[in-house]
């Protein structure tokens, strides 16, 4: 500790802290236009000057000043002032003289800092002008003539985002921050995070969405979580007049000051006007406008004469990834309790339910291991199926910089990620080979006797079989099948049976195949046999998809387990969910999606419920999906926009967003964070919270208490894991689960000292290929995936024109070669033909792809990805294989699609 | 530069500072010393922080930074003009003014442009803030070589000289 003295106060801290740090820590204010929280100081702007006394030049820029013992430190002594306002005037020489009449001063630190120092006028001097303003990209402009030169954006990017796309171009007063070679923004690598935006303290960066130079106006910001990903960033809604005007990023837990595009720019749909603000009900053929008690009538009406007709299991429901743990809950209770049948799945099933089955059978539960926070502690990672900087943006960014920072990264996708540019080891296996990899990695590891011997013993079971089964699966016969190198191969096995804290993430390239199952256990094999698991740093990290994927299966909204995992075959477990709902759920398991839309297509579900999913754009093989839908006697839609699917509806039930509903989401890690409600919903939308308590009361089980409140505290008398938790609090940062008890801090880390289910399992499992193979008809496989830019279906995403502008249009990525044997070049049109249907889409040519391997994002419903994927399923987990099927490229006839 | 030429290609140079920190600089230096006309190319830039796995802004930033790098190509002979203030008391405004008439670019503004090459790419003609020489002021470097007590008429014949191909 080092003991100094700051205004005349002693003050002690640890060595290394500089008078900044120190100062904030101890609530003193130094006002800086440099700095970045977490970042090494930087000492550009010189505001940040205070006095030492006995120093040689009498003062320091308090951000690179280290505290020494002994010390004096003055921030509030008039030389200090004077030599602030001496180096801020400096600073607004060369700034434009309309600066204190700027429209956007009410955003503006340093018209603020001008201000509180008492200078009202920009001093005559060289003012900055003439450089063009960078007006390219669709959210933000760049105006450098109202730019300090801080270096906040420079370093944001390259620092914090990773993404390099600024620098500081020539030299003396005719530099300025830029991508460089006079390259506009658009053509520059930036990814729109906007997180340079949220940097700078000038004009020089302004987002175009009005919440800028309307930040003075800014009624309220709300503090609340993202609902575009998994990740679960907190943000900050800001809302004037009623509306939200743009967001702001948040010191969340997960995403540490940072978000993506989308979070932070694609908020034009909460308030857009193609939102649902009225019931509809089918008549003559046509939807039409309804009171709730019509639509809600006529919803109980058809459930009761389906279950008259059809028992309980003609009903079936599909909850919601995108909705609250409160409303899922309520709406497997509806259906369990309500009606009685176990027919309640979400998309889920189309992500991670090979993740569910089977880390719940190798280690006892099925979410990620750690917190996103640890990827800052790992000295090795291994990325595999998931193509994180698109997918999960922000979790991309800090593996990056965790590699920059010399952690040491494998990458396996069939695909050249972002990734793939900083890992040591790149494996671009073939889609559908994960298995063989990952058995020959532990090959290898077994091989060179790099496995955890004592963690095997202590810890573990099955290891012997497994051992024998893998030892044949080496390295040389899976470089043949995964078409990849052996020697590559053998030093990722090595980087990651040697580091000290490694991890794995992945996602729905490994999930979605039908040996799904068997690829994240032959993962959770490879981190038992290197012990790399239950320690910090050390687990395996299945990146859920949706804001609250793994909340909707926490509370029970699958067909087998009732709130908390409980199996519904369990007699202890259904008494306890009926002593709760007073009424016992039944002991079969229900229907998962899949099989949903299959019996729906032969007659056997006679009701079926969707709340907010599109399955018409986003399940394998949509003409199957739309015969299913259509086969269905009463389909109910709750949404927020009139989808594809709830175009198909009986009853439409318009919903709430998230912006516009109290509630929680459960992220990746486990975290459970505060939903808070920034604006009401639009017309006569209702909280679909509110809309289940509803039909629960009309069915005659009226929840408890209807509020997000209560229905949170129910979930917790029945999910073990929630049992500590409240909304009250949930106020912090949330909480991980589990968190058993109310005085219990939650759970970072999974399984330290003793798994989940007591010893971790080996589950010996060999590789078998992909349900459908290519063969002279169809010869190159399809795989899909999302971008960075959409969300799932684009119902929300769609509606922002930026994004559009961004990634509009549907595309195919295809190699060189591939694209030459179809005879298209880049930007032609392509058309993709399988055994169930055709698109027509633009050719994207990339060497970043397999040769053999064709790409398609499924989020474009004008060529829809699904048309073309297969329902082969996964034996255990009932998971469709959307990564693998076989696919002929050819040159399109019409136009694509735009 | 002949990119195939392992001792002068970029991927030789960059070969050769492999692994070695501030590697940038060297690379970029030798990469503009082997250029046919003396400057960084943006092509040969953007191959640069390929091949180093730099971010292009990083490199742009670097290159822009020193005034050592030229961006543009240069002429054959560099004559740069000494604008400190004990030239500039001694008229090398007009030395600069009467080189750039001379050499067709009336309208050349020291404060607007670093430097100016003339089209057949004979003289590249810029400033320098000082080059230390104030007693012998005004000077001129001409490729390299300093030249002290400049006046027009000197300078027009060193120029007519450098034109015809003789080296004084």
């Amino acid at each position: 500790m080092i003991t100094f003295t700051l205004n005349g106060r002693p003050l002690s801290v640890t060595e290394g802290t500089t008078v900044l740090e120190a100062a904030r820590g101890a609530g003193v204010e130094i006002p800086t236009l440099c700095h970045i929280e977490g970042l090494e100081g930087y000492g550009g702007c010189r505001v940040c000057m205070v006095e030492v006394e006995g120093s040689r030049t009498g003062c320091a820029p308090a951000c690179t000043l280290e505290t020494a013992p002994g010390m004096v430190v003055r921030t509030d002594s008039e030389a200090a002032f004077e030599l602030r306002k001496a180096v801020l005037e400096m600073i607004l020489a060369e700034h434009p003289a309309d600066c204190f009449n700027c429209k956007h001063s009410g955003a503006c630190r340093l018209h603020e800092l001008a201000a509180r120092h008492g200078l009202t006028k920009v001093p005559s001097g060289i003012e900055r002008s003439g450089f063009p303003v960078d007006d390219s990209n669709p959210f933000f402009t760049l105006d450098p003539n109202r730019c300090i030169l801080c270096g906040k954006c420079v370093r944001t990017c390259a620092e914090i985002q990773c993404s390099d796309v600024y620098t500081f171009a020539d030299r003396g007063c005719r530099s300025s921050v830029a991508p460089g070679f006079g390259d506009l923004l658009a053509d520059s690598r930036c990814v729109s995070c906007g997180s340079c935006v949220a940097a700078c303290p000038t004009g020089a960066l302004r987002p175009k969405d009005g919440s800028w130079s309307g930040a003075m106006y800014v009624d309220r910001r709300v503090r609340t979580v993202c609902s575009y990903c998994g990740v679960g960033c907190q943000l900050d809604l800001l809302v004037s007049g009623g509306r939200v005007v743009g967001a702001l990023p948040a010191d969340g837990p997960s995403n540490r000051g940072r978000l993506c595009v989308k979070g932070r720019f694609a908020h034009a749909f909460i308030g857009h006007p193609d939102r649902l603000t009225v019931p509809l009900v089918r008549r003559d053929g046509a939807l039409v406008e309804a009171t709730w008690d019509e639509a809600l009538e006529r919803v109980v009406r058809s459930l009761r004469s389906t279950v008259d007709r059809l028992g309980p299991d003609g009903a079936a429901g599909l909850a919601s990834a995108r909705c609250t743990n409160e409303e899922n809950y309520l709406f497997q209770k509806l259906f369990r309790a309500g009606i009685g049948t176990n027919n309640v799945d979400h998309c889920a099933r189309l992500c991670h339910a090979s993740t569910v089955t089977g880390l719940a059978a190798t280690l006892g539960s099925g979410a990620m291991t750690n917190s996103i926070d640890e990827i800052d502690l790992q000295d090795a990672i291994l990325v595999t199926g998931s193509n994180t900087t698109e997918t999960h943006p922000v979790i991309g960014t800090r593996i990056k910089r965790a590699a920059r920072r010399g952690a040491r990264l494998i990458v396996a996708d069939p695909r050249r990620i972002d990734l793939a540019e900083e890992a040591e080891v790149y494996l671009p296996l073939k889609p559908g080979t994960n298995v063989a990899l990952y058995n020959a990695l532990a090959c290898a590891i077994l091989e060179e006797g790099l496995a955890d011997r004592e963690f095997i013993a202590e810890r573990t079971e099955g290891y012997e079989e497994w051992a024998a089964a893998v030892r044949s699966c080496t390295p040389e016969k899976a470089a043949e099948v995964c078409g990849v190198d052996a020697r590559d191969i053998r030093r990722a096995a090595r980087i990651y049976a040697g580091a000290r804290a490694a991890g794995i993430y992945y996602a729905m390239g490994v999930t979605q195949h039908t040996s799904g199952t068997a690829g994240v256990m032959s993962l959770s094999n490879l981190a038992l046999a290197c012990g790399k698991l239950g320690k910090p740093g050390c687990g395996i990290n299945p990146l859920r998809g949706q804001n609250n994927v793994q909340g909707a299966c926490d509370v029970g909204a699958l067909p087998d387990v009732l709130p908390g995992y409980r199996k519904v075959s369990d007699p202890a477990a259904r008494a306890a969910a009926a002593a709760v709902w007073g009424r016992e759920p039944p002991s079969e398991p229900g229907l998962t999606v899949t099989e949903i839309v299959s019996a729906a297509e032969s007659g056997r579900i006679g009701f079926l419920y969707i709340m907010g999913e599109n399955p018409l754009v986003s399940d394998p093989d949509i003409g199957h999906v739309r015969e299913a839908l259509s086969a269905v006697d009463f389909l109910v839609v709750q949404d927020i926009f009139l989808t594809e699917t709830a175009a198909l509806a009986d009853v439409v039930l318009p919903a709430a967003c998230f912006a516009e509903k109290d509630g929680t989401f459960t992220n990746t890690e486990r975290r459970v964070q505060r939903v808070r409600r920034a604006v009401p919903p639009p017309g006569r939308a209702r909280e679909d919270l509110d809309i289940l308590a509803d039909l629960l009361e009309r069915l005659g089980l009226p929840p408890a208490d209807r509020s997000g409140a209560g229905v949170f505290a129910e979930l917790a008398r029945t999910a073990p894991q929630y049992a500590g938790m409240s909304w009250d609090r949930l106020e912090g940062g949330g909480l991980q689960w589990p968190c058993p008890s109310p005085d219990h801090p939650g759970t970072p880390i999974l399984h330290a000292g003793r798994f989940t289910r007591g010893l971790g399992r080996f589950v010996p499992l060999a590789w078998s290929p992909p349900a459908e193979e290519t063969d002279e008809e169809y010869p190159l496989v399809l795989t899909t995936g999302r971008n960075l830019y959409q969300y799932h279906t684009r119902t929300m995403t769609g509606r922002e024109e930026g994004l559009s502008i961004l990634a509009g249009e549907a595309y195919a990525e295809l190699h060189p070669q591939a694209a030459d044997r179809a005879g298209v070049r880049h930007g032609e049109t392509l058309r993709l033909s399988t055994r169930r249907g055709s698109i027509e889409l633009a050719a994207r040519v990339s060497e970043g792809i397999r040769p053999d391997t064709v790409f398609v994002p499924f989020h474009y419903a004008q060529a829809a990805a699904n048309i073309l994927t297969g329902t082969a399923l996964d034996p255990l987990a009932k998971i469709p294989e959307l990564k693998v099927c076989s696919v002929r490229a050819e040159r399109g006839n019409g136009r694509a699609p735009s | 530069m002949d990119k195939t030429d392992p001792r002068t290609g970029l991927q030789g140079i960059v070969q050769r500072y492999a692994g070695r920190p501030g590697a940038l600089l060297g690379i970029l230096e030798e990469a503009q010393q082997a250029d046919e006309h003396k400057y960084l190319s943006e092509e040969a830039l953007r191959q640069i922080a390929d091949m180093t796995g730099t971010p292009l802004s990083r490199v742009y930033s670097v290159a822009t930074f020193y005034s050592f790098f030229n961006l543009s190509p240069q002429g054959k002979h560099a004559i740069v003009v000494c604008r400190g203030t004990a030239c500039h008391t001694r008229g090398s405004l007009a030395l600069l003014e009467e080189a750039a008439s001379r050499l067709g670019f009336p309208d050349f503004r020291e404060d607007e442009e670093p430097s100016f090459t003339t089209g057949d790419r004979m003289f590249t003609v810029r400033t320098v803030a000082c080059f230390g020489q104030c007693a012998l002021a005004p000077v001129v470097a001409v490729d390299g070589v300093i030249y002290s007590h400049m006046n027009t008429a000197r300078l027009l014949s060193i120029l007519e000289t450098l034109r015809k191909g003789v080296r004084k």
